[in-house]
């Protein structure tokens, strides 16, 4: 996924029909709602990290938010 | 319609079990399936009267922990296992009548004709014409509604001197009729009946003569029809896998014939013979005929295979018979498909030449019945078809199969005109999971009995398809890490459109279903696993809440008011209603779900860090102006049971999920409301299928007025979709380069009939990386035209990868479509792999009408432009 500068990873592609694509070679073969087997050595999602940089988050969030709240209040598509 | 008409279902259903057991071990059986199942509700079982069935009826409103059982077990000595899953039916206001007591308890299980069920209102009149019928030999039969609701179960009881009048009715059965203005139509396809008592008793019936229909694997038929010869009866045989026997009754006691399954049923001495031949009076179909020829011949062909192969070959030879036969017989299969069902055989019968040893084609019959079963729905794998494929529970899934098919496709193409077909299949997992790139979708098999709880899921799974399409710019970088960023993308965004789509933006709802399904996932997990997991759900109701609030901030109070949201703080109060929500809805008391003050202080962390920014918060983004329609559909009367029809263009979705988050929330009699909804879903369902197919046939929507408002609907709907300008059809020209000249011309035919053709020397430019851009577009065409030749076909190089690439994808696509056109360019013989595909001859003067005729198909059943004869 582009992490690019408030690069938005939804970029409709209706056009293509490979059901594949996109997929990393490792992807599982089943994917499920809930996972029930956990992946080995898999990073806890909410383990708390005392190093983070704050600031760095607040920036991503506002950075983030700008990006929906410009879409969701821009007429110009209309 | 009025109040009295409408159907009913009640509360309990019945599970009856049906098992084939050696004499010697009947009563050790019965002793075994009393003491297994009596925890959920008092068993009775009986047995037939040649004492080798065992009939096992159970009365509860759990379907689920029989299910879970599993029987039969590896201990158990019983063969031909059946389970029937029903629920009664009854009119409102109907009149109780007091039972009659008798020895016997028969059932009577009818088939609904496919043809009957577009008639509007048809359940209503079968029910009326059964009861008509049963009740003047038995006033107090019960009429059920098996979960496949195409099949209705009569049971009650008799004594042994009304055996004559019984086999009457069910002549009388069999030849019920419903009369239209334009026709009159035959009810059910096929009647077959059970009879049991009690296992210690031993009856005796001096002066009549029995029918028993059992069934026979390939190979064996000579030996049943000589069993049955040497008991002076007299066998029918038909191509369904079964023989029918008719003789004195006592030819059939201790008898050793293999597989009694089905039926066995008692005539006077006097009656005529002749007038026994079930198969032939039920059954008006054209397609048995050409059916019956191309199997007798591949069974004739497989008899001659026989001794050359051990005991692991038969097995996936008897699935694939079975499976032809079923599919042969299932009622939706049989007049639309029959082309496909022949051609099956016919690719059998190039799998069976006569003469060689069939052991050399093993693996190539493996592939055809694996393709099979995935047409069929039932499982991808060995480990997972063993239980969604143990015939017991085939028959009724396959019928709900169609249902969810129907459902998911329909969620699908709301959400993406352009999604690609889904199909779902039931098996033993705990929780709904899609077959990467398939978009094959498994269904918990414990959910059989409650389908709208898995509703949620497949919507999902939808949604995780979708994702992936969507998905631009991925790359095919991998990793762990990768996977999961990727893993969890998917998840979160499948969960905002079954927020947004299916619950109609009703957060309730949503919290609800997601953590019922949850807990069905992770409630028996170790500690550890379970708080990773809770951490999880934490942060997904938490993501679909944000936008659930940020959206209706700006839909109510316009973009002012989603200033706060510029501030991560807003966080803490977000988390706070979401906990207020948490206790309103009663989630931890309901799902004994205990989460903890640290486990919602990590969710304030987890939420505000610069992953959950970047790769996740802005998945909302392209959805945040989305409108939904967020009317809610009223259920009550699916709740109490009665069969409400539904609105024209309502959005049955929508209906399966106010009932999966009403009977998780309300826990109302789940097997009434289910039945009650999946029987008015799949009505509709079949009527717009009519209504398509005859709007198709007739090219006229004119005449799509008179029919009734859902197939007016129908008919709407095809013509806006018409109005579209819809992609052309993509053919992927497969050709050795020796072949250009003439390859070049098919090209020609190809775009000026109107396709989006590739070939090789047009569309490959310099710099292209050639192989990339061939597999691109091999993976993207919705036709391959192999041109064969003499050269072509002798000659080692990259069309034979091609070629073989093409076939794995032929066994992607839905069952009767044209995928593969094999051309010949000479008069080269057309390889054994190719050969299951009728091929278009070059040198024919009509080949191009031809082509076009089966371009134009492949495209009408995609929805793509129409074709042009160039």
């Amino acid at each position: 996924m582009a992490k690019g500068k408030g690069g938005t990873p939804l970029e409709p592609d209706y056009g293509n029909t490979d059901p594949l694509r996109g997929l990393p070679a490792d992807f599982p073969a089943m994917h499920s709602r809930f996972a029930v087997t956990p992946v080995p050595n898999r990073k806890p999602l909410l383990a708390p990290d005392d190093d983070r940089d704050l600031d760095a988050d607040r920036a991503a969030w506002r950075e983030a938010m700008a990006e929906i709240l410009k879409l969701a209040t821009d007429d110009s598509e209309q | 319609m009025r109040a009295v008409d409408r159907l009913r279902f009640g509360d309990f259903g019945r599970a009856t079990l049906y098992l084939t057991v050696p004499r010697p071990e009947l009563e050790r059986e019965a002793a075994v399936l009393t003491n297994a199942f009596r925890t959920v509700s008092p068993i009775e079982v009986l047995a037939s009267p040649d004492l080798r069935s065992v009939l096992c009826s159970i009365r509860t409103g759990d379907f689920r922990t029989i299910l879970d059982a599993a029987y039969p077990w590896t201990s158990s000595a019983a063969s031909g296992v059946t389970w029937t899953f029903a629920v009664p039916l009854r009119r409102t206001r109907e009149i109780e009548t007091p039972p009659v007591h008798g020895a016997i308890e028969y059932t009577i299980n009818l088939r609904l004709r496919r043809n009957v069920y577009v008639l509007p209102a048809i359940e209503e009149v079968v029910v009326e014409r059964i009861l008509e019928a049963v009740r003047s030999l038995d006033p107090a039969a019960q009429l059920l509604c098996e979960s496949g609701w195409s099949d209705f179960n009569v049971i009650g009881r008799l004594g042994h001197d009304r055996l004559s009048d019984f086999t009457a009715l069910l002549f009388e059965l069999q030849n019920l009729r419903v009369q239209t203005p334009d026709d009159s139509f035959l009810l059910f396809n096929d009647v077959s009946s059970t009879l049991a008592e009690p296992v210690r008793s031993n009856i005796d019936m001096p002066g009549t003569h029995a029918v028993v229909s059992f069934r026979v694997p390939p190979g064996r038929w000579r030996e049943a029809v000589a069993r049955v010869y040497e008991r002076g009866a007299r066998p029918f045989l038909d191509t369904n896998g079964r023989v029918s026997a008719i003789g004195p009754a006592s030819a059939f006691r201790d008898s050793d014939l293999p597989f009694i399954d089905e039926s066995l049923f008692f005539l006077p001495l006097d009656a005529n013979e002749t007038a026994v031949a079930p198969e032939q009076q039920g059954n008006e179909c054209s397609c048995s005929a050409a059916f019956q020829t191309l199997s007798k011949q591949l069974f004739d062909a497989i008899e001659v295979a026989r001794p050359t192969l051990n005991r692991g070959d038969l097995q996936p030879i008897h699935d694939g018979c079975v499976l032809l036969q079923r599919m042969a017989r299932d009622t939706r299969v049989c007049c639309d498909l029959r082309l496909a069902v022949q051609a099956c055989i016919e690719a059998l019968l190039s799998i069976f030449p006569g003469g060689a040893r069939l052991s050399d084609f093993l693996d190539e019959w493996h592939q055809f019945v694996e393709t099979l079963h995935r047409q069929r729905g039932t499982s991808l794998c060995a480990a997972t078809r063993r239980g969604a494929w143990a015939p017991s529970r085939q028959l009724m899934l396959h019928k709900l199969g169609y249902l969810a098919d129907s459902l998911i496709n329909d969620f699908a193409r709301r959400l993406d005109p352009n999604a690609p077909a889904f199909g779902t299949v039931f098996d033993p997992n705990t929780a709904a999971a899609n077959v990467a790139g398939t978009g094959l979708v498994n269904i918990p098999l414990a959910n059989a009995f409650t389908l709208p709880l898995s509703i949620p899921d497949l919507w999902h799974e939808v949604g995780v398809a979708l994702f992936f399409r969507r998905l631009a710019g991925l790359g095919a970088r991998s990793g762990e890490e990768q996977t999961f960023l990727i893993t969890n993308s998917a998840n979160y965004y499948a969960d905002l459109l079954v927020y947004l789509y299916g619950f109609g933006a009703n957060i309730r709802n949503f919290l609800v279903t997601i953590t019922h399904g949850w807990m069905g996932a992770f409630d028996r997990a170790q500690p550890a696993t379970q708080a990773t997991a809770v951490a999880s759900l934490l942060t997904r109701w938490y993501l679909v809440y944000e936008f659930h609030s940020l959206r209706n901030a700006i839909r109510t109070h316009g973009g002012a008011a989603a200033e706060r949201f510029m501030d991560p703080d807003v966080a803490d109060s977000l988390i706070r209603e979401l906990q207020g929500l948490v206790y309103e809805l009663h989630i931890e008391d309901r799902f004994r779900l205990a989460i903890n003050d640290a486990q919602w202080g990590e969710l304030k962390h987890a939420i505000r860090s610069e992953e959950f920014s970047r790769y996740y918060r802005v998945l909302y983004a392209s959805l945040i102006r989305v409108s939904v329609d967020v009317t809610r559909p009223s259920i009550a009367a699916y709740i109490d049971g009665v069969v409400e029809p539904f609105e024209d263009g309502a959005d049955f979705n929508a209906y399966f999920g106010e009932a999966a988050a009403t009977v998780i929330a309300d826990r109302p009699a789940f097997l009434r409301l289910s039945a009650a909804l999946s029987q008015a879903a799949i009505a509709a369902y079949r009527r717009l299928d009519a209504a398509r197919e005859a709007t198709r046939e007739r090219g006229d929507a004119r005449e799509a007025k008179s029919a009734p408002a859902i197939e007016r609907g129908a008919a709407r709907a095809l013509r806006n979709e018409t109005a579209r300008e819809r992609p052309k059809l993509r053919a992927f020209l497969c050709h050795a380069k020796g072949d250009r000249a003439r390859v070049m011309e098919l090209y020609d035919a190809l775009v000026q009939a109107g396709a989006d053709a590739w070939f090789d020397e047009e569309n490959l430019l310099p710099g292209h990386d050639w192989q990339f851009e061939i597999g691109r577009a091999l993976r993207a065409t919705d036709v391959v035209v192999a041109c064969l030749s003499k050269f072509a076909i002798g000659r080692t190089g990259y069309m034979q990868k091609e070629l073989r690439d093409a076939l794995d994808l032929a066994d992607l696509q839905p069952e009767g479509s044209i995928y593969i056109i094999p051309a010949k360019l000479d008069d080269c013989d057309v390889p054994s792999r190719l050969s299951r595909w009728t091929w278009l001859d070059l040198r024919d003067a009509r080949w191009k009408k031809r082509l076009v005729a089966a371009l134009q198909q492949c495209a009408e059943a995609k929805g793509l432009a129409s074709l042009r004869v160039p």
